[in-house]
């Protein structure tokens, strides 16, 4: 049987001017699956991201969702469907957790509908299994980074998306709530076909819970496949420019720059 | 689970003190009427109020007409357009600082309240120079009106109007015309305490003429900021999380910035530059109550328009020669702002 593709990147190039951050981009994401995107700082991630979700407009090339073009999807349409945390959050104003879990819910709400108790008990459930039910009636400006993190994972959860696009989501968390929060995204793929690609600077934890690596070195596709296929001890050299020991099924130690 | 509970008990909170503030309003408006040189006693000014309000006749007898006339025509005009200006600026400053992601923001940051400040320099050196009657609320609504048009534009830069750029673009607008004034003032030579006069900013002898162009503004323009509420909760954000929330941005920005700036512009039109209002009273809901607009919003309206009519009336009642209301606020505002910037400081 043939994987669903949810999205479809083809001959993607964006760029300011005469220089091309990102060239000749050509994947796609299947269904149910979870894809870690990996390269160098400055290799064009986020900006990958950032087009994916039609947040900045493609130069050349196509991005479609459910054969959609992605540009000429409405951002609310979009909402309900593709949900993206951004790298960097910040609010200057002192939100409460569960009123900034609750903004995830904004585009399945009609304006003026008070929101439901029964929204309310899904709020709920998505706090509880994220850990942040007991932040829920603190402010977003006094609790920690990692903690904020998992505030906006909730949101972003709340918002009940088919696609989740995390640009280093948990990089501020401890190790131990980054493998809790990446069981509670990596439940979702398994129970409710979700699709998540997932840029993470962690190359352990990409090889660990990733069904799929996508590589980018300067702007263009370096590698994709699976992450044992992809990531090789050529792999590290090429790409990052590391040394690495590579042990089978468990990671790798990088051990020395070349 | 308990936490819910606290949820709806915050926000329920929030609720009651509105109503709580809006009563006080309510009961600040029918006291201060009785107050004033004039001695009115309590009971016969309700009379009076009840009277002309219901169009009860035989409750006005008895009394003479400079007795209603002070009620009805000197002191309710002054004291309504202090609540509705005071409420509308704490109203607009909630919005600018939510708009501009940036607490520090308030209704005059983008330069529409000098533009406005320049409209009725100019009418009022007009009317002086050619002894002429221009009217200096309308001059003051249209270049308020025309500074925002300029600023949108100046800040229209790389594909959108960034919060950023619109703070730069009203701070050099806002200079111009800042010396704009001043060139007017020199201008105007002998006769400049006119216009100084309105720049301070001041409530004193307001008319039913601007009851009605301040209370329908304050108005309208608060229900269309509730209405996108939500909205402007998710714009605090950021542009591309609220984007990736399913928010318009560019309508929802486009939006406030003309309610805000409306509003901001009826408020200066109608009593000159009464700073800090509208910067202090939406941080101190903040702090208090929530950073919901949808809370923030009408709460805003309600203290601001309580704290401008006390301080109005202190102005009025307390001083021998009538100190600007303007004066007063910004004294008292100013070390608030202070206060806030040296905390937000040591936080970040």
């Amino acid at each position: 049987m043939k994987d669903n593709v949810i999205m479809k990147v083809d001959n993607l190039y964006f760029g300011y001017g005469e220089t091309h951050i990102l060239k000749n981009i050509k994947f796609e994401l299947t269904e149910g699956k979870f894809t870690s995107l990996v390269g160098p700082n400055g290799s064009g991630k986020s900006t990958l991201v950032k087009l994916l979700c039609g947040i900045i407009k493609k130069e050349k090339g196509c991005v479609t969702y459910k054969n959609h073009d992605i540009d000429k999807i409405s951002t609310l349409n979009r909402a309900k469907e593709i949900t993206v945390i951004h790298q960097r959050e910040k609010n200057e104003f002192p939100y409460s957790c569960i009123d900034t879990v609750i903004m995830g819910l904004h585009p399945h709400r009609n304006r003026f509908e008070a929101i439901s108790d029964e929204q309310l008990y899904f709020v709920k459930s998505v706090m509880d299994k994220t850990d942040t039910l007991r932040l829920a009636n603190k402010l977003t400006t006094q609790i920690s980074g990692g903690e904020l993190q998992r505030v906006i994972l909730a949101r972003a959860l709340v918002q009940k998306p088919k696609l989740l696009l995390m640009d280093e989501a948990m990089s501020d968390m401890d190790v131990n709530a980054k493998i809790q929060l990446t069981n509670v995204v990596l439940d979702l793929v398994k129970e409710e076909k979700l699709t998540v690609l997932a840029v993470n600077h962690d190359l352990n934890f990409a090889y660990r819970f990733s069904h799929e690596i996508i590589a980018l070195n300067h702007g263009e596709i370096d590698s994709v496949g699976n992450p044992d296929s992809v990531m090789d001890e050529e792999f590290f050299k090429r790409v990052f420019k590391v040394k690495a020991d590579i042990i089978k099924n468990k990671g790798f130690f990088i051990i020395d720059k070349i | 689970m308990n936490q819910i509970k606290e949820y709806k008990k915050n926000k329920r909170k929030s609720v009651a003190t509105g109503l709580i503030m809006l009563a006080l309003v309510i009961v600040l408006i029918v006291f201060f009427t009785g107050q004033g040189a004039m001695d009115i006693d309590f009971v016969s000014t309700q009379k009076i109020l009840a009277g002309k309000i219901f169009k009860w006749d035989k409750l006005l007898y008895g009394f003479q007409d400079n007795e209603i006339a002070v009620i009805m025509d000197i002191r309710l005009p002054r004291i309504i357009c202090g609540v509705f200006v005071g409420g509308g600026l704490a109203m607009a400053g909630a919005m600018f600082q939510s708009l501009l992601r940036n607490p520090l923001a308030d209704p005059y940051t983008l330069g529409v309240s000098t533009g406005a400040a320049f409209g009725a320099s100019l009418a009022l050196l007009i009317n002086i120079l050619f002894a002429l009657y221009l009217p200096v609320t309308l001059f003051a609504f249209v270049f308020a009106f025309v500074t925002l048009i300029l600023v949108i534009f100046v800040a229209n830069r790389g594909g959108g109007i960034y919060s950023s750029n619109l703070i730069i673009a009203g701070i050099i607008i806002g200079s111009v015309l800042s010396a704009g004034i001043s060139f007017i003032k020199m201008t105007a030579g002998e006769n400049v305490s006119a216009i100084v006069f309105w720049l301070m900013g001041s409530l004193a002898s307001k008319t039913w003429v601007d009851v009605y162009i301040i209370v329908p503004v304050v108005i309208v323009g608060g229900l269309v900021a509730y209405y996108y509420a939500d909205d402007l909760n998710i714009m605090t954000a950021g542009e591309s999380n609220a984007k990736t929330l399913g928010v318009n941005t560019k309508s929802i920005r486009l939006t406030y910035l003309v309610t805000g700036s409306v509003i901001t512009a009826a408020c200066v039109a109608v009593s000159g530059i009464i700073g800090f209002v509208g910067l202090v009273i939406p941080h101190l809901l903040r702090y208090w109550l929530t950073s919901d607009n949808r809370m923030l919003i009408p709460l805003s309206m309600v203290l601001g328009g309580i704290i401008l009519l006390l301080a109005d009336n202190f102005t009025r009642l307390l001083f021998v020669s009538e100190v600007p209301v303007g004066v007063l606020t910004t004294l008292i505002g100013g070390p608030f702002f202070i206060y806030v910037f040296i905390t937000k400081e040591g936080k970040a």
